[in-house]
């Protein structure tokens, strides 16, 4: 039971309860009657009238009031008092227990429903959560069924022809060959977006020379078939400026610039690709890879860098892309320090994908010493550092 | 007779790839021994000592269901004092860290991922092992 003193148990009903504050009206600030339905109150007044009343016909009566009577009338008034007394103290007090007990009944079953709708509200959020990756799963495993079985397809489609005889086994071999290469790589695109999906892949920057990387795969890409055979011209801008060392993961950045010129190449029929440099204030370098493709529409370029995204004019060009590889290549940017956007005037009027990186001014590499990641060892010899590392 | 070479068990499910290595490891003068159930594969190796263990980790149960059995294969050899110093080579499509430690931690030899690997590089590796086993045995 609270306080007496604690404000809000005080009867505001009863002017009693508010003016006095000692026994026996103490209590009273447990009451919630008001001042007139006060039955102690009621007693007191109706005794102290009724003795007044008797006193003074036996006074008219008998002439004389005897001090017998008066001592009964009075005891018989002080025994009741403390009777009532007492059980009017009991029968507040059990009232308002009552009221509190109802009160903290109110309080909980309140606090019960809040803590019902937060759930309720949770287990919503989660259910909507665990359903938007139930169809991610059922987009992936489409996509990877689609992916899978298009280069199987082929490979089974020359073996067959082979095993017939009816196609030369040299001829068929190259065929073979890509087709499980193509496999390889998108089980490894599928693997690399799921790692980079959830953060859990690692980047491991270090001093890139961006125009290295760039060279090289120029060169590469220069021998392509498809670029031999639209007569694409490939090339590097020189800039005037020198090109600034980046601070990247130089595998994982090699292989996005490698996607965005593989890109350029399959979207462009005739013309083009460009790669030129520009620097970004003094902290970042910008590499823009420039085609005269196919472009890209504004409808497109919506969801351009989202997971299994296949662009209208995609699907013509290059129907064997698994969607995955800007989704990957932005991942990696962001995951360097940088970022990656892509600008067209719209569709056929080519296209320009860009992306920075940070400029090397003497970081600090942050897994210096820490073991370096053995994914890509094919063969790992336990207890044999010199395969390991 | 014991090969020279080495006799090599190989725990897996997929029927082809058994027949690659079979053929191939055969060819070069190696003893080959396979199975894809595990219970099987415990008696073997207890029982036919082999060289070398190449052990495939998701082998389906005979019910068809998929299971990661060649943890518990790998446990149960490196608890029985017959078979816990054959080495066992980790021979899977799993490529994560994770699987990585997990095999070091459990005793194997060597991990080796099946799908960039050409079966002679597999050879030369299980070679290596053998012999690196054999100077240990020496000692």
């Amino acid at each position: 039971m609270p306080k007496i003193e604690k404000p809000d148990c005080i009867n505001k009903n009863c002017w009693l309860a508010k003016t006095l504050n000692h026994s026996p009206y103490s209590r009273c600030q447990y009451c919630e009657l008001k001042f007139q339905q006060c039955l102690f109150l009621h007693y007191q007044i109706i005794s102290l009238i009724l003795i007044t009343f008797f006193l003074a016909l036996f006074f008219v009566v008998e002439g004389k009031i005897s001090e017998l009577v008066i001592i009964c009338i009075f005891t018989l008034v002080i025994v009741y008092g403390y009777f009532l007394n007492k059980s009017t103290d009991k029968i507040i007090k059990a009232n308002f227990a009552q009221r509190e007990a109802k009160l903290a009944l109110e309080k909980l079953t309140e606090k019960l429903e809040e803590r019902v709708d937060e759930q309720t509200k949770d287990i919503g959020e989660k259910n909507k959560y665990l359903q938007e990756l139930l169809n991610m799963k059922t987009d992936f495993l489409r996509v990877v069924n689609h992916q899978l079985n298009t280069p199987l397809a082929v490979m089974k489609g020359y073996f067959s022809m082979m095993e017939e005889g009816s196609y030369p086994p040299d001829k068929a071999r190259p065929a073979i060959k890509g087709g499980l290469e193509r496999i390889s790589s998108t089980v490894s695109d599928f693997w690399d977006a799921y790692e980079l999906e959830g953060e859990r892949m690692k980047m491991e920057p270090k001093k890139t020379d961006i125009a290295e990387i760039v060279n090289a795969l120029i060169a590469e890409k220069q021998n392509l078939q498809l670029a031999r055979e639209r007569k694409l011209k490939i090339e590097v801008q020189k800039p005037e400026f020198e090109i600034p060392l980046a601070w990247c993961d130089c595998k994982k950045t090699a292989h996005v610039i490698s996607n965005l010129l593989d890109n350029a190449v399959y979207y462009t029929r005739q013309g083009s690709v460009t790669v030129f440099y520009e620097l970004i204030g003094k902290n970042y370098l910008k590499v823009n890879i420039k085609d005269t493709g196919s472009g890209v529409s504004d409808q497109d370029k919506k969801k351009l860098f989202q997971k299994f995204s296949r662009g209208k004019n995609a699907t013509d060009l290059r129907p064997d892309g698994s969607g995955l590889g800007l989704f990957i290549a932005k991942k990696i940017i962001e995951g360097n320090g940088g970022e990656m956007v892509c600008v067209s005037a719209g569709a056929n009027k080519g296209s320009t994908f860009s992306f920075t990186l940070p400029i090397y001014k003497n970081q600090k590499s942050t897994s210096e010493g820490e073991k370096p990641a053995t994914r890509e060892e094919k063969i790992v010899i336990f207890g044999k550092p010199s395969r390991q590392k | 007779m014991k090969s020279k070479k080495g006799r090599i068990l190989l725990v897996e499910d997929e029927s082809q790839l058994v027949d690659i290595y079979h053929d191939f490891l055969e060819m070069n003068g190696y003893d080959f021994l396979s199975t894809n159930n595990i219970q099987e594969a415990l008696q073997l190796t207890e029982f036919e000592q082999p060289d070398l263990v190449l052990l495939d980790i998701i082998i389906p149960k005979p019910e068809n269901t998929i299971a990661e059995q060649g943890w518990e294969y790998l446990a149960a050899v490196k608890k029985n004092s017959q078979t816990k110093d054959i080495p066992i080579v980790v021979f899977t499509n799993l490529e994560t860290h994770r699987d990585r430690v997990k095999s070091e931690k459990m005793g194997a030899a060597a991990y080796i991922f099946k799908r960039d690997c050409t079966p002679r590089e597999v050879m030369e590796t299980i070679a290596e092992i053998i012999k690196k086993d054999r100077e240990r045995k020496k000692k």
